[in-house]
């Protein structure tokens, strides 16, 4: 746990301020997952810090939460298409990809539990996206799509 | 799609996961190291296994399959030891009339009806 509180802090994602008058705080919690190697054998227990996103309010947490995904049917013509050209076909994946969107409205969240000591009356402004929140997806495709627009 | 000269590069995206296409290697590897400096990623090298779907390829096609998506699914519900057989349910067989109770927790049943339905993407 406290490896991903200080995974998410080098990366930015919050800044410990005062709750402004009419703001709402929302809570988090721990989601734990045991991963295994191949071979069955246990790598790590791995921890991750999500948002209730089912309680943000729209309009004020969030607006537009619209991402596009791709439908299997796409992933069969583009790979008929490469078989096609006898083209090579590389394979890449985002590691914690939702924690890259910068968010664009102003979202409150308390502090994890287990370290609700540490707050003393503060709470985190997210700065970066976190699971669990309803525009995470939205703002991981429009950072992706940004850094490509830039080629 | 990206093109530049006679070099052409294909990017499909599914959330976090990427299959990149094109016809130059150096312009693919070049991309990949952009691809890199922008986020924390993980080459996986040559497209092997995307989406629950395992993808092999010879020089005229690519086979796909989801042979390891299908044992995973069977070994989960715990029919690893049944009998196989071609058809299921007795042929013309009424449905009853629903008596009893609802499930308790429908989650299982939902899921492994879409675990089924997503066993057909591979199928024209």
């Amino acid at each position: 746990m406290k490896e991903e509180i200080q995974a998410l802090e080098e990366n930015g994602t919050w800044t410990t301020e005062d709750l402004p008058p009419g703001k709402k705080a929302i809570g988090c919690k721990w989601i734990y997952n045991i991963k295994y190697n191949s071979d069955g054998c246990i790598e790590r227990h791995k921890a991750r810090l999500v948002i209730h996103g089912n309680i943000q309010v729209k309009g004020v947490d969030y607006n537009e939460t619209f991402s596009p995904a791709t439908k299997m049917v796409t992933v069969r013509t583009f790979l008929a298409s490469a078989a096609a050209k006898n083209s090579q076909l590389h394979q890449m994946d985002v590691r914690n990809a939702f924690l890259h969107g910068d968010m664009e409205e102003e979202v409150y969240m308390k502090f994890p539990p287990g370290f609700e000591k540490q707050s003393s009356g503060k709470v985190f402004r997210l700065r970066k996206s976190l699971y669990g929140l309803t525009q995470a997806p939205r703002c991981w495709f429009a950072k992706f799509f940004g850094c490509l627009e830039k080629l | 799609m990206l093109r530049r000269c006679n070099t052409e590069i294909y990017l499909l995206v599914y959330v976090d996961d990427i299959i990149i296409s094109g016809n130059h290697s150096d312009v693919i590897h070049k991309f990949k190291d952009y691809l890199g400096n922008c986020f924390h990623m993980k080459d996986l090298g040559k497209l092997k296994y995307f989406c629950g779907i395992e993808v092999a390829r010879n020089a005229t096609c690519i086979f796909l399959s989801q042979h390891k998506y299908a044992l995973d699914l069977i070994s989960d519900c715990g029919l690893l030891g049944a009998k196989p057989a071609s058809i299921p349910i007795e042929q013309n067989y009424q449905l009853a009339l629903v008596e009893g109770a609802d499930l308790k927790d429908s989650t299982g049943y939902r899921s492994l009806i879409g675990q089924l339905i997503y066993l057909t993407v591979t199928h024209l």
